[in-house]
């Protein structure tokens, strides 16, 4: 081998081991970008979520009293508060609703302790028409709410959404819905019978037309002062409370 | 350090000038790029304002998928206007599903991530609030051009995560809304085939943008992580 041929060997040697370096370089580099992007996205992503986690509004409060009015609907009010009026159109197998009561129902509650507003809880049921299980969810739940004392209505009403199982499969069986309501202190004969023989069928039929007049078609259907609110008030504690307070206390003349 | 000079030699490896109609005396280079940003943008807008979503989602979807198939398939990869175009177009619908969940209620977030009834309880509320942000921080990254490749590679693996959950939903007789971009719940007849074919489409262009990375205007290059 020549000198010259050994130096050139020498000198390929040499480029090639700078070729690779630049290489290694190159693939460090390309690591620590990709690195770089998966710490950004992991430290925003965390961020943001610890931020806006929703759910659940706070602790439970002492509430306004409850009465039951003759169409079965479910009053809740400071006395002597007429408005503004916040009708809240539900149905317990919904779980837009079960949402909605998680997010913002201990807000509604506390605003109608402070005597803010005044409540009227309209179940119904809104998946009348659907196909079963759903359709027997719906009703069952909705008369063994109509069963519930007044005083203890709130409660059972908060247990039921608890409770709530996916609309394909049965729920809200009859011994269940006994059994919740004794949890929720519902106890006796006439309430298990009430249960068992659907026989708040008149007064479910009542809120069902209640509803359909009153023009809703999904739920959470929520309306303050006859206006149905939008989803921020509607999902939001902060939306609600903002709502409510800048609603005049009598409702508006055209609302129903 | 290597910018317009990399880009000049990087353009000219690809043999197709700019703004000049090609050699062969087909359409101009930029009709590829400009077809594949705009389709995308009109699938994601379709997407967004819920029109004609099951024939717009086939449509679309089909059309990008062909179109990008194609464009590979007759040597047109290099193209890296291309793959600037299906960064920007993927970074635009990425962005726009990310932007209209974000702005719901965290309540509503949750319930469209409850609805395909596959999570356990824990992972409702990560999912639901961490998702529209993982979106926007990917778009973000995209039209940067920020670690390309691996963007590209994680908005496509996000395609197919959606498209085995819609699939999911519509195998077990589910009838809810894919939530794709705000909105969810329970709904009467959901477009299923388009949201799973114009999920397709944009797993084409992520695709695209993980096998021909880093494309023009990147950061990538800038930081010298591509030099060709």
């Amino acid at each position: 081998m020549s000198k010259a041929e050994r130096y050139r060997n020498a000198r390929e040697r040499l480029a090639e081991q700078r070729r690779r370096e630049e290489q290694r370089r190159k693939r460090l580099r390309a690591l620590l970008v990709s690195g770089g992007a998966i710490a950004l996205i992991a430290v925003v992503v965390v961020a943001v979520v610890l931020v806006r986690a929703g759910g659940d509004d706070g602790e439970a409060v002492a509430t306004a009293p409850v009465s039951r009015q003759s169409d079965g609907s479910i009053v809740m009010a400071q006395p002597g508060v007429t408005g503004p009026v916040l009708e809240i159109y539900e149905d317990f197998q919904c779980p837009a609703c079960q949402k909605f009561e998680e997010a913002t129902g201990k807000t509604i509650k506390q605003l109608a302790a402070d005597g803010e507003v005044k409540v009227i809880y309209r179940p119904f049921s809104l998946f009348r028409a659907s196909p079963e299980p759903t359709r027997g969810n719906s009703l069952r739940a909705l008369n063994a709410s109509l069963c519930a004392p007044a005083d203890k209505w709130l409660a059972y009403h908060d247990k039921l959404f608890e409770e709530q199982g996916p609309e394909s499969r049965t729920g809200f069986k009859n011994d269940d819905l006994i059994d919740w309501a004794a949890d929720v202190g519902i106890t006796g004969e006439a309430f298990e019978k009430c249960v068992k023989n659907t026989e708040r069928q008149s007064l479910v039929d009542q809120a069902n037309d209640i509803a359909d007049k009153a023009g809703v078609q999904s739920t959470p259907w929520v309306a303050l002062n006859g206006n149905k609110l939008g989803d921020v008030a509607v999902f939001t504690p902060e939306g609600m409370r903002e709502a409510v307070r800048n609603a005049p206390a009598s409702p508006a003349p055209s609302s129903g | 350090m290597v910018t317009d000079k990399a880009r000049d030699k990087a353009r000219d490896a690809t043999g197709i000038p700019d703004a000049a109609p090609s050699p062969s005396g087909g359409p101009p280079p930029w009709t590829l790029p400009a077809v594949t940003f705009a389709l995308t943008v009109l699938l994601a807008w379709a997407a967004w304002a819920k029109v004609a979503q099951q024939w717009a989602g086939i449509a679309g979807g089909a059309a990008l998928i062909a179109l990008l198939g194609w464009a590979a398939a007759t040597g047109r990869a290099a193209d890296q206007m291309t793959t600037a175009a299906a960064r920007a177009g993927l970074a635009v619908v990425l962005g726009w599903a990310g932007l209209a969940k974000a702005t719901e209620p965290p309540a509503l977030q949750e319930l469209a991530v409850e609805s395909y009834q596959l999570l356990p309880e824990g992972l409702i509320t990560p999912v639901g609030v961490g998702l529209p942000i993982l979106e926007i921080v990917l778009a973000a990254l995209l039209l940067a051009g920020f670690a390309t490749r691996f963007s590209g590679a994680l908005s496509g693996l996000l395609m197919v995560v959606f498209i085995v959950g819609i699939a999911s939903a519509w195998a077990r007789g589910l009838k809810i809304d894919c939530g794709c971009f705000g909105g969810g719940g329970q709904i009467d007849d959901p477009p299923y085939l388009g949201e799973i074919m114009r999920d397709l489409g944009f797993l084409a262009l992520a695709a695209w943008v993980a096998a021909w990375p880093p494309g023009r205007f990147a950061l990538d290059r800038k930081i010298g992580l591509y030099q060709d």
